[in-house]
């Protein structure tokens, strides 16, 4: 279109000289304005000055963290059964493993001989003390739902624990092995409770030989997500 | 002078008409561009709340499952179609919480979220931790087990790599013995002269100390705290996410103040995160 109004003017201005190399100068410098405008029509006519913000994955909150405390009884072979208490901290590394710290103590009893002699004590009130820290990877084996009533599910998980660690008693320390199987209910977002069964497996010589001993705890964990 | 001005008048008119013309057909375009508008008050309204507003994405994918929880095998319990609003909550893991417009929340799958599309209609950016995060890694905290000499030992650690191949580590070890127990630190530098390898080979060197301390119901001696210095060869495999397996062998010289030196040999195997 333009060119044929360039032409138009070529041919009224014809003979004019300098005053069409000022028209052509015009001309052109519409061609451009034309086409400016034909580029600005991708633009929004009117900016509603949205406030422009780049999702920053920093402003989700990442709760991989679990840390909570446990409670429990656990059974020390041949030293009878006491109550334990701990620590624990999770991380779950992917939707099936997750990783988990613990710390515990508890107070070994007495064994049967030395109820039974009367008198006789094996081990001082220092050494009973029974710590153990285990190092222990855990996979989620069977994730679910529970459900109360008909109106509410609740999250959970059966999982298989497996780990190392140590204990110390009788003023020794032992290298333990940790098996055992747990239940998660995760009744809020943010909390988790679960119950575990663990054995922790060491080698004494407390009572004169070797004894490889299984020590059964029973517990309750409390934890919350961070 | 006057002419000239006349005759240029159809031209400024064509640009006129050129430029109004697009805009009467793409009446649509100037609507949804008003809608962001309509987003801002919402958000707007949750920033009176008092909290930061959790991000929005809009949902690209011609739809999006929403779970019961986060793992695969939770029930899908809710769509989203493509075009819907959905707040970001939480992320646990792969998954993420979300918040529909009908306030509906349930756990979305990082490989949908990944399709979403965020305020500004670019594609939501999130990571996905890999190998390639691995050998670009800056922190690594590890446990392993195994043997050092007869005894058992579990150790702790943790590495700050600061080029691609070079790290500097700190252990701490918790050796159990039946004669003896003993705890060792140690700092060391690592090299891992192929990190993108599957199975990446790595040596160290390093010093430290070890302290023993026999057991009491067999020997009576004294606590002794020696220094030791070590050479360590090991290997390191990406398993997932932000998950290693590493196993090594370590040579130790205890620099005693008896005769000989002693020198120790340690096995041991185990995981570790990096970050």
């Amino acid at each position: 279109m333009e060119s044929r109004i360039q032409s138009l003017f070529l041919t009224a201005l014809r003979g004019l000289g300098l005053a069409a190399v000022f028209v052509l100068g015009i001309a052109s410098l519409g061609a451009v304005a034309t086409a400016h405008a034909a580029e600005g029509d991708s633009q929004p006519v009117y900016d509603p000055e949205v406030e422009r913000r780049a999702i920053d994955e920093d402003l989700i909150d990442v709760n991989d963290l679990e840390i909570g405390l446990t409670f429990g009884v656990l059974s020390i072979e041949d030293f009878g059964s006491s109550a334990v208490v701990g620590a624990k901290l999770t991380y779950h590394i992917s939707e099936d493993f997750f990783f988990t710290a613990n710390l515990a103590q508890s107070e070994a009893g007495e064994t049967s001989y030395e109820r039974l002699s009367g008198g006789a004590e094996l081990l001082t009130a220092d050494q009973r003390q029974y710590q153990y820290y285990g190092l222990n990877l855990g996979y989620n084996l069977f994730p679910g739902e529970a459900f109360l009533g008909s109106g509410r599910a609740i999250n959970t998980s059966f999982y298989l624990l497996a780990g190392v660690g140590s204990t110390a008693f009788a003023e020794d320390d032992y290298f333990t092995w940790h098996v055992g199987a747990g239940y998660r209910f995760v009744p809020l977002d943010w909390l988790a409770v679960s119950i575990d069964f663990q054995d922790h497996v060491f080698k004494h010589e407390i009572l004169g030989e070797s004894l490889q001993t299984h020590n059964l705890e029973l517990s309750t964990g409390i934890t919350v997500f961070f | 002078m006057i002419r000239l001005l006349l005759l240029m008048l159809p031209l400024a008119f064509s640009g006129a008409v050129h430029a109004a013309e697009p805009v009467a057909l793409d009446e649509p375009v100037a609507a949804t561009v008003t809608e962001p508008a309509a987003t801002k008050e919402a958000t707007a309204d949750a920033d009176d709340d008092g909290e930061a507003a959790p991000p929005q994405v809009r949902v690209a994918d011609p739809f999006i499952d929403l779970h019961t929880g986060p793992g695969r095998g939770f029930p899908k319990f809710q769509i989203v179609e493509r075009g819907g609003l959905i707040q970001l909550l939480e992320r646990r893991t792969d998954w993420f919480l979300v918040r529909t417009a009908h306030q509906h929340e349930g756990w979305v799958h990082r490989d949908q979220m990944v399709r979403t599309l965020t305020e500004d209609g670019e594609q939501l950016e999130v990571k996905e931790i890999s190998q390639h995060q691995f050998a670009a890694r800056e922190w690594e905290f590890g446990v392993m087990s195994g043997e050092f000499e007869a005894a058992s030992v579990i150790s702790l650690y943790g590495a700050w790599a600061f080029t691609e191949n070079l790290s500097l580590e700190l252990t701490f070890g918790h050796v159990m013995g039946s004669f003896s127990n003993a705890e060792y630190l140690t700092l060391h530098l690592t090299h891992q002269p192929f990190p993108e390898w599957w199975i990446s080979p790595y040596f160290q060197l390093g010093t430290g100390y070890i302290r023993t301390d026999p057991s009491a119901t067999i020997i009576q001696t004294e606590d002794r705290s020696e220094q030791l210095t070590h050479v360590g060869i090991g290997a390191r495999t990406y398993l997932t996410r932000r998950f290693v397996f590493r196993v090594e062998y370590n040579n130790y010289v205890v620099l005693t103040d008896r005769n000989n030196n002693e020198n120790v040999e340690e096995w041991k195997a185990g995981f570790s995160l990096f970050f």
